[in-house]
């Protein structure tokens, strides 16, 4: 059922955007555009289906620990 | 088009999320908590006692109509659960009450004598966790079961935690019992050194044939060492301590009458402030607390006119021992007590903060030790509309 | 020019007072920076001229490149692979600040009004509406911040007004129990958490007015450095440091004490008013800085088609952030969060500035 929501909600933002972006040739803009939402969907695909995606804050917390200490 | 079509469905779409959320509460699926009485059972359980209104009935019965629909019905329901800590218990209580309770109007908190001396900041963290609590709510110990004192009716109010509301703030007039709520204990539970008091409840016998046979009264002050109650003390004593704090209000001053010393005359207090001065010489701790009270002649019960200066200087002087004794009163049973209910130790804490951290350690046996000095600045300022009692003695 | 649009200074200080009063009225977190006593309210006094430090580098780059944003300027400094480094990092850091922010504005609504409501739907809400403001450019922002602005200020002081007698300043001393320097370390928490400092080297250049820059550079902190101020003591005042220091929300905790007879109180509602606005200001203006600095690094002609595929980011990592509130706050304390956001707002624009001046790139300031 949530991997649905989200596939559907992904499937929407890129019918919005691509089109539009196609029509007028505007390829960088596309890519980025289309980069960025497959980061947003890897992240959350991961989180609706259970994966446990690691907390950046805690890969700083580390640095800073490690640079501080 | 396309636009405002999209628009138009839009516009169509708001009522909905209008509705409400997730967390909507309908008032009639509520049951309003009034008061909340907590007590301590022998096997470590926690009881817990809920006031919770029933408005169709306060809506019968109040106001000019009275003797109404609703004449005989209560308009509070009490409901009384176990649990193993305070939220178990409330959660509990949905198995007798069908509705959610809800508590963010909850006026009066309760706890037992036996809780108490088991200590209270375990059972207060939810009241201060919990959103939905309030931090002006007002705290009572009770002197037996809070059960006994949530379940007692009273003749005046319907609602009696309405009562126990009122009483809370009527010790302004006397000022012979604190007046706390929750956020006050919190920040003296917070403190390291000085001590937190609570107002205590008493149940009472009423005379033979009134309809309610036993009533709550308001009974002096009950002390504690950290959260674990310890003791109390009397209405003289309590002033005792407010007098130190600053936090008298109002009250009467009963004397005995210059010339007359069978007599009683009553003053009244006006307003009163006071200041305490920690100071330290040699490790010697010595702590001066000044007093100033303004006060009127309120009532004199015997015929000596009282309103030339002489008398009227003797009156301020037996008004000032008053004060001085009770205020003695106070500190003899503290400091027997090791208890710092005065915040000596938070003046200490801002007049020598080098030395503070030194006497935190050992802050007990420190307080015991302190020297004090009291002073008091008593005065009278008005008489009222009589000057000489009207069957005054001729001289 | 990807962004057409051009703000007043007064907007300009406005915007920056909004998105960074909003996270202290919650959080307050100067109150649990380190020495940590009844001092806190002088730390507040250092934060003005501490920012005034920090925020120099960033003030003197504009100087020399008063007609680029950060995320060009790195270009001409340090060259293109340096843009890309400069410009990734800074980019990752608005995401990281705009899903820090969703997390927190979720974690005040389930914790204070809500608690039954999945946390995602306010976080979806606040984005979608933000998404919308930041579609709009930086004009709205600026003119969105001159109107919210006065409401906070006058919903904030008149809350501190009700809320006076009740307040005993002796809470207040010791007078620098631990002496001038745990302060002025302290003082440097709040300055750190002004992430807007950064901000501001993004939208410098889209000011009408180049000469009202300085005025941007002084007043902001002065203003700022009031208000934290006004909360701590009062906040200070009322609960004394070590109450404020054991609750979540020390200001709205003592919003929920207001009480003015017996017909002023539970007023708790204006508080969360003002944290919607505020934080819907905030979370669009660092969607923008995100946006806008994808488009200048990519050379992008717009950076509308952007925003929707940001969100989805922004909306998972702020997920990922605020699944644990305990590793959240971990992260927020002093020792963390300082030095993190003091790395993007005081080092890097340093190490930009010194590389400027000795390979002596933009114009000489006079």
């Amino acid at each position: 059922m949530k991997v649905f929501v989200v596939l559907l909600l992904f499937a929407t933002i890129a019918l919005y955007e691509i089109p539009g972006l196609m029509r007028k040739k505007e390829w960088p803009e596309l890519i980025t555009s289309s980069v960025l939402l497959a980061i947003g969907f890897t992240l959350s695909f991961l989180q609706v289906i259970g994966v446990d995606v690691p907390n950046p804050n805690k890969g700083i917390e580390y640095l800073i620990k490690l640079l501080t200490s | 088009m396309k636009r405002r079509i999209l628009i138009y469905i839009l516009c169509l779409a708001l009522p909905f999320v209008l509705t409400g959320c997730w967390n909507r509460k309908e008032l009639s699926t509520l049951s309003v908590v009034q008061a909340i009485g907590i007590d301590k059972l022998e096997d470590g359980q926690i009881n817990l006692t809920l006031q919770l209104l029933k408005p169709a009935e306060i809506k019968g019965s109040s106001g000019m109509k009275g003797g109404g629909t609703g004449g005989g019905g209560k308009s509070v329901w009490v409901v009384t659960v176990t649990g193993q800590t305070v939220f178990d218990a409330i959660r509990s209580a949905t198995h007798q009450v069908d509705r959610r309770s809800l508590f963010s109007q909850n006026k009066v908190i309760v706890i037992g004598e036996v809780a108490a001396k088991a200590g209270i900041a375990p059972l207060l963290d939810l009241a201060i966790r919990d959103s939905e609590l309030r931090e002006l709510a007002y705290i009572f110990i009770a002197k037996g079961k809070a059960q006994d004192i949530i379940e007692a009716e009273n003749e005046q109010e319907k609602v009696p935690a309405k009562a126990l509301e009122n009483l809370a703030k009527a010790t302004r007039v006397t000022s012979k019992a604190p007046e706390i709520t929750l956020f006050d204990l919190m920040k003296s539970l917070v403190s390291r050194t000085s001590s937190p008091f609570l107002p205590g409840l008493e149940l009472v016998d009423r005379p033979e044939g009134t309809t309610i046979k036993k009533q709550v009264e308001l009974c002096g002050t009950a002390v504690f060492k950290r959260d674990k109650l310890v003791g109390w003390l009397d209405g003289k004593e309590s002033r005792g301590l407010l007098w130190v704090l600053g936090k008298v209000k109002s009250g009467i001053i009963v004397v005995e009458s210059p010339d007359a010393e069978t007599k009683k005359v009553a003053l009244e207090i006006i307003r009163a402030s006071s200041k305490v001065t920690p100071e330290m010489t040699d490790g010697k701790l010595t702590v001066t607390v000044e007093v100033k009270e303004e006060g009127n002649l309120g009532e004199q019960m015997s015929q000596v006119d009282l309103t030339k200066p002489v008398t009227f200087k003797a009156l301020e002087e037996k008004q000032a021992a008053v004060i001085n004794d009770e205020i003695s009163a106070a500190l003899d049973k503290a400091q027997e007590w090791g208890i710092d209910l005065f915040k000596f130790g938070v003046e200490y804490h801002r007049k020598f903060p080098a030395e503070y951290p030194e006497l935190e350690k050992n802050w007990e046996e420190e307080f015991k030790n302190i020297a004090i000095n009291i002073e008091v600045d008593a005065k009278l300022s008005r008489v009222g509309l009589s000057t000489t009692p009207v069957n005054a003695e001729e001289e | 020019m990807i962004e057409g649009g051009k703000i007043s200074y007064k907007q300009m200080i406005l915007l920056v007072f909004v998105s960074r009063i909003i996270g202290w009225i919650a959080f307050l977190p100067v109150i649990l920076a380190s020495p940590a006593n009844q001092d806190v309210w002088i730390d507040c006094l250092m934060a003005a001229p501490i920012h005034l430090i920090v925020a120099l580098p960033v003030y003197l780059l504009f100087k020399k490149f008063p007609n680029q944003t950060l995320y060009e300027y790195s270009q001409a400094i340090t060259g293109k692979i340096g843009q890309w480094v400069v410009g990734i990092l800074y980019i990752w850091f608005f995401i990281h600040m705009a899903a820090l922010n969703l997390s927190n504005f979720s974690e005040f609504f389930t914790t204070i009004i809500m608690p039954e409501t999945p946390s995602l739907f306010f976080v979806i809400t606040l984005t979608l509406v933000s998404a919308y403001a930041a579609h709009k450019g930086i004009e709205v922002l600026g003119r969105l911040s001159e109107f919210i602005a006065p409401i906070i200020m006058i919903a904030l002081i008149g809350v501190v007004l009700l809320l006076v007698k009740d307040m005993d300043l002796k809470e207040l001393t010791p007078i620098l129990e631990k002496g001038i320097y745990p302060s002025i370390l302290t003082g440097l928490s709040p300055v750190a958490q002004t992430v807007e400092i950064i901000g501001l080297a993004i939208i410098f250049p889209f000011i009408n007015d180049r000469q009202k820059i300085k005025k941007v550079y002084i007043f902001t902190p002065l203003l700022l450095g009031l208000f934290l101020f006004i909360l701590t003591i009062s906040v200070i005042a009322l609960l004394g440091d070590d109450l404020a220091k054991s609750l979540t929300y020390p200001f709205y905790s003592i919003v929920r004490l207001v009480h003015v007879g017996n017909f002023l109180e539970r007023i708790e509602a204006i508080h969360v008013a003002v944290w919607i606005l505020g934080m819907f200001i905030k979370t669009a203006f660092y969607y923008y800085l995100i946006v806008l600095g994808l488009a200048q690094l990519f050379h992008l002609k717009d950076y509308k088609p952007l925003i929707l595929p940001t969100g989805t980011i922004i909306v998972s990592l702020s997920n990922v952030l605020g699944q644990s509130i305990v590793e959240l706050r971990e992260f927020i304390s002093f020792n963390i969060y300082t030095w993190y956001t003091l790395f993007f707002i005081l080092f890097i624009p340093s190490l930009l500035l010194l590389t400027a001046t000795i390979r002596k790139k933009g114009e000489r300031s006079r």
